[in-house]
């Protein structure tokens, strides 16, 4: 009997600290999950000081990893609170006002963890490669991670930022991590391109000051004090936005407009895009296009909401972003034809699709600003698969130039076969996911006027056929003698492997998580 | 506290934004680069000036606003650049595009260019005739400022242009919006800091490669 | 009118020749004193370019062989034309004695008589020097006479009128004791104050003091004369420093200049030139500081400071404007 009272006892013991974990547990998770904004601010910059004050290569490549891991995991509790609150909206402007996080905030933010995590890995395998091959100095990697970190650290803080000005802050700064990191090999070219984008990107970001100056401007007439306010949720709320003065409104998008737009790759803002992101190391590269891009587009969507619930109306900044975006496409097309350089075609390709986002935003129709939104992530995930399989091209070949890469299918064939796919995915060819979205745009464009599609896929199609003749030209042909077979980056499969999946499995099908979170920051840009 | 009377303080603030149209034209005027260094400390100074007027027209925040304006714009900036020239050890005077007294009459029209602008979209009065005179003028410093930036070649006076840039913008938030939130004027503060610390840094980088800081030799990217 | 009133015009009148014509020299012998203080030297008396003229006018004139009757008729003419500037402007008081046969157009033409002429002799004694000069003074006219009419139009515009003695009227009545405190009226005045250096041929566009090639422009021109022609031009150039000066100084600060109406009273004239004399002795000597601590421009750079002088002249009409019509 007192075996059996003793192990009564004992299980009841058992049975309690396992509820009493269970509730611990839970009360974490709900917390974490409800302050997952200050977490995902926090995490990247700790990352960033700590490889800053740690300078040996393995703890920081360590380090870089797994904390794009957590900082992914707390992306995940931000969609997972987003997805379940019922008014999509939530963490209401904490810290007084200065974050937010909706639907629209969730998915840039998804975006950004999910290449973040990526890019942190292959840089790893990249810049390892690089080192080992002398071309650059030890002190340079510890500034690579400290920067890289930051950098994420900045989008994350553009992406949750309430304040408008806030928003602007978040922006330059992004600017200002990546300046060196552009700049990163120190040669004539890269500083060359390192300054391009650092000046006219503060020039970009200069205007957009200024028409966020004179939002909050346009707000100093309203009676109630608080209102007086750059953040964002209180501008939109449809009392005060009905007031705020037309005129200066509209002086202010344009302005926007072209501010964040130079940081977006808008023509004729562009012209820092090809330098920056073929001279920056192929993981920032990737970075630079998924990523930044998409963040600056997010804060021009967020003046658009504006616009469209104040008197000036949807048609004026619609009308805009329509102009500049048929503008990128048709330039970036032009220069994709005429390219020399294989990181530089990359970059073009990613003004032009930059440019289809701005029309989609412009056509205005909820089917287009689906389709505008989903080609954001579907960019950002093909963008980044083909810009890993140039950089191992890269490291091999050692040049950027197309003229002197070719048989790239003999010595490194998975590379090369990679490389197709991504030529493929990036043209929007199916079963593709950039043909979804593509597809989609088209079709809305198709409802407002049929030249605009046809327009749209002429140019589509003369960017296909000189991505296919460039990539052909390097993959196919004789391969020079003294290069070895076998890959240089074979750590880089991994990343290689998990977008391929991705952006394979989103040209058929669309999670349903992901579906109703895109429908939802679609709303939020058009009510 | 004593009262000044609204319409001295007004008119204030209207020399003072003068004053800074006019650094911003000896800019484009005179070649030598540590001139252009005094003269945005002079058109900081004056942007110190009609933020004490502003602040003496009863927003006591923008006392802040014109103590940080006047500790980095005026003390800290200009010594980072002087600081800089002297270690670069350039060449004093900057290569134009534009000849001077072509850029100075293209400048004047940016300036009637700035004056239609706001004449066209700011229609209503909207509060006080004071601000469309400094909108205008602040417009008009904002694009004297890019075009110093794209017609002179020494990398130097394309930073001081772009700091120029700031100026004029800070003039509108300062007279016209009376200041943004402490916190995100404070940001930009720091921001504009940073920006000019890694513009200094990459300066000295391409000096070093280069040799110069003539901008018409980072030339090899194209097309 | 009054018999009384019409001959204590005409004494106002003459005393303000008299004044034109004697002050003159002073106030450049002010001008090179404050320079020699500044240079921490004794430099000559105040009253040296009296004497100098007073030299030259009883000494001999030397004519080259190939001058002609140009050359023997310039001193006269630009003596004469200078002179008659100062019945164009207001001095001491706001009456102009020929106000109505001229205004600010007048007055630039009549200089620039003047200027053709001497530019003429020079070309006439057949040297090298006198050529040289002429050719660089009218080079330098051509961009000098945009800059110093828009800043005298921009005055004028403020004032809605050309006349001299009407705009200091304006400015110096408006109730409104800030107007002078106008950006667009401080632009105007830095930009009259660039084509006074240049016009009358001081640093940093001509050195007056020099008698080397490469730097002579008015000095070049006149270098041929002697005697009593040379006092005449020198007479003339020292009035044409103080036609600028007083332009400067009545049209920009004409407080304490004496209206029409108090004309008579003693006392008012005796401070208003009180006070004109003040406000010109400053302004030399703030020529003549300039004058010390600017270098000589070269010549091709003349056109950059005269373009400042113009736009900051053009800037000073749009601010006018666009600051509400307010002066």
């Amino acid at each position: 009997m007192n075996i059996q009272q003793r192990w009564n006892e004992v299980l009841q013991r058992i049975e309690s600290w396992a509820h009493l974990l269970q509730s611990w547990l839970s009360s974490l998770f709900f917390f974490l999950q409800e302050n997952a904004p200050y977490f995902l601010l926090a995490i990247p910059l700790c990352t960033a000081i700590v490889c800053a004050v740690i300078g040996r290569k393995r703890l920081m490549e360590q380090i870089s990893v797994w904390g794009s891991a957590l900082t992914a995991l707390f992306g995940y509790f931000l969609l997972q609170n987003v997805l379940t609150t019922p008014s999509y909206v939530t963490i209401q402007a904490r810290l007084g006002g200065l974050l937010y996080a909706d639907s629209l905030s969730a998915y840039l933010v998804l975006i950004i963890c999910v290449l973040g995590l990526l890019a942190a890995f292959y840089s790893v395998g990249y810049l390892g490669h690089e080192y080992e091959q002398g071309v650059f100095g030890g002190g340079r990697l510890r500034e690579y991670y400290f920067l890289f970190n930051l950098f994420i650290f900045t989008m994350l803080l553009a992406a949750l930022a309430n304040n408008l000005g806030v928003l602007w802050v978040a922006i330059e700064a992004t600017t200002l991590a990546s300046a060196f990191l552009v700049g990163f090999y120190n040669k004539e070219e890269s500083l060359e391109a390192a300054w391009k984008y650092l000046i006219i990107g503060s020039v970009g970001i200069t205007f957009a000051l200024f028409g966020t100056v004179l939002v909050y401007f346009s707000t100093l007439d309203l009676a109630h004090v608080e209102s007086r306010s750059l953040n964002w949720n209180i501008l939109i709320q449809p009392g005060i936005a009905a007031s705020l003065d037309a005129h200066i409104l509209k002086l202010a998008f344009i302005f926007i407009l072209i501010g964040y737009g130079t940081k977006a790759g808008l023509a004729p803002m562009h012209t820092w895009l090809p330098d920056a992101h073929s001279q920056a190391p192929t993981p920032i590269s990737a970075l630079l296009s998924g990523v930044l891009i998409n963040a600056a587009m997010y804060g021009i969507l967020r003046f658009h909401r504006l616009l469209s619930v104040s008197p000036v109306g949807p048609e004026f900044s619609s009308n805009l972003l329509l102009m500049f975006g048929l503008l990128s496409v048709a330039i970036a097309v032009l220069f994709i034809v005429v390219q020399q350089d294989y990181k530089r075609l990359l970059a073009y390709s990613s003004i032009k699709h930059m440019g289809l986002i701005a029309t989609g935003i412009g056509l205005g129709t909820p089917l287009a600003l689906y389709a505008a939104l989903l080609h954001m992530l579907n960019h950002a995930l093909a963008k980044a698969f083909i810009f890993m399989g140039a950089g191992n091209l890269l490291l091999k070949f050692k040049t950027k130039e197309m003229a002197r890469v070719s048989g790239a299918m003999k010595v490194i064939p998975a590379t090369g076969a990679f490389l197709l796919l991504g030529v493929l995915a990036i043209t929007g060819v199916p079963p593709f996911n950039l043909f979804v979205s593509e597809f989609l745009i088209l079709t809305a464009s198709l409802e407002k006027e049929w030249w605009l599609a046809a327009l749209i896929l002429l140019l589509l199609a003369i960017a296909f056929a000189g991505f296919l003749y460039h990539i052909g030209q390097m993959v196919f042909g004789p391969s020079k003698e003294e290069l070895t077979f076998g890959e240089a980056n074979s750590s880089a499969f991994f990343p290689l492997i998990v977008l391929f999946l991705l952006i394979l499995m989103l040209g058929f099908y669309i999670p349903s998580p992901l579906h109703q979170l895109i429908e939802q920051a679609a709303k939020v840009v058009k009510p | 506290m004593f009262s000044i009377s609204p319409q001295l303080l007004d008119q204030a603030i209207e020399m003072s934004a003068a004053f800074m149209l006019v650094s911003s034209f000896l800019v484009l005027a005179i070649k030598r680069l540590h001139v252009h260094v005094r003269l945005y400390a002079i058109q900081s100074l004056f942007l110190t000036a009609v933020a004490v007027c502003v602040g003496l027209s009863g927003e006591k925040h923008i006392f802040w606003v014109a103590a940080l304006t006047f500790l980095f714009k005026v003390i800290i900036i200009p010594a980072l650049f002087a600081r800089l020239i002297r270690r670069l050890n350039i060449q004093q005077e900057t290569q134009l595009t534009l000849n001077v007294p072509a850029s100075l009459l293209i400048a004047a029209g940016l300036v009637f260019g700035a004056d239609y602008l706001t004449r066209t979209i700011l229609t209503t009065g909207n509060g006080v005739e004071l601000s469309r005179n400094i909108l205008t003028i602040s417009i008009a410093v904002l694009l004297l400022g890019l075009f110093t930036m794209v017609t002179r070649k020494k990398a130097l006076t394309q930073v001081i242009g772009f700091l120029t840039m700031e100026n004029g913008l800070f003039l509108t938030g300062i007279a016209i919006a009376k200041g943004m939130p402490l916190l995100v004027e404070l940001g930009v503060f720091f921001d504009v800091l940073v920006a000019v610390f890694i513009m200094g840094v990459l300066l000295h980088r391409i000096n070093e490669t280069f040799d110069t800081i003539n901008v018409e030799k980072l030339t090899k990217l194209k097309g | 009118m009054d018999w009384n009133q019409l001959v204590l015009r005409m004494a106002v009148i003459l005393s303000q020749l008299l004044i034109f014509l004697l002050l003159a020299p002073l106030v450049i012998g002010w001008a090179r004193k404050v320079k020699a203080f500044m240079t921490n030297r004794q430099g000559p008396s105040l009253w040296q370019p009296y004497y100098d003229l007073a030299k030259q006018l009883r000494k001999e004139v030397i004519v080259s062989e190939n001058a002609s009757w140009i050359f023997r008729i310039t001193p006269y003419i630009v003596f004469v034309s200078t002179f008659s500037v100062g019945l164009l402007l207001p001095f001491f008081t706001s009456f102009v004695p020929l106000f109505f046969v001229g205004d600010v157009i007048a007055i630039i033409y009549l200089l620039a008589i003047a200027r053709f002429f001497l530019a003429l002799a020079g070309l006439d004694a057949a040297s090298a020097f006198g050529g040289l000069g002429s050719s660089r003074e009218m080079s330098l006219s051509a961009i000098i006479e945009p800059a110093m009419i828009l800043s005298l139009f921009t005055i004028a515009v403020t004032a809605h009128s050309t006349s001299p003695g009407v705009i200091a009227n304006e400015i110096s009545s408006n109730p409104n004791s800030f107007s002078w405190f106008a950006p667009s009226h401080l632009f105007a005045f830095i930009g009259l104050f660039i084509v006074a250096l240049a016009e009358t041929g001081r640093i940093p566009v001509d050195n007056p003091a020099t008698h080397l090639e490469l730097t002579m422009v008015h000095e070049a021109m006149t270098l041929e004369y002697s005697g009593r022609y040379w006092a005449f031009i020198e007479w003339a150039a020292s009035m044409k420093f103080l036609v600028f000066l007083t332009l400067l100084a009545n049209l920009f600060f004409p407080w304490g200049i004496v209206p029409e109406a108090q004309l008579f009273s003693p006392s008012a004239v005796a401070m208003g030139f009180g006070i004109y004399l003040g406000k010109i002795l400053i302004l030399t000597t703030l020529v003549a500081f300039i004058e010390c601590t600017t270098a000589k421009l070269r010549l091709f750079r003349v056109p950059d400071l005269l373009a400042v002088s113009f736009v900051l002249s053009l800037i000073a009409l749009v601010l006018y404007f666009v600051l509400g019509g307010r002066a």
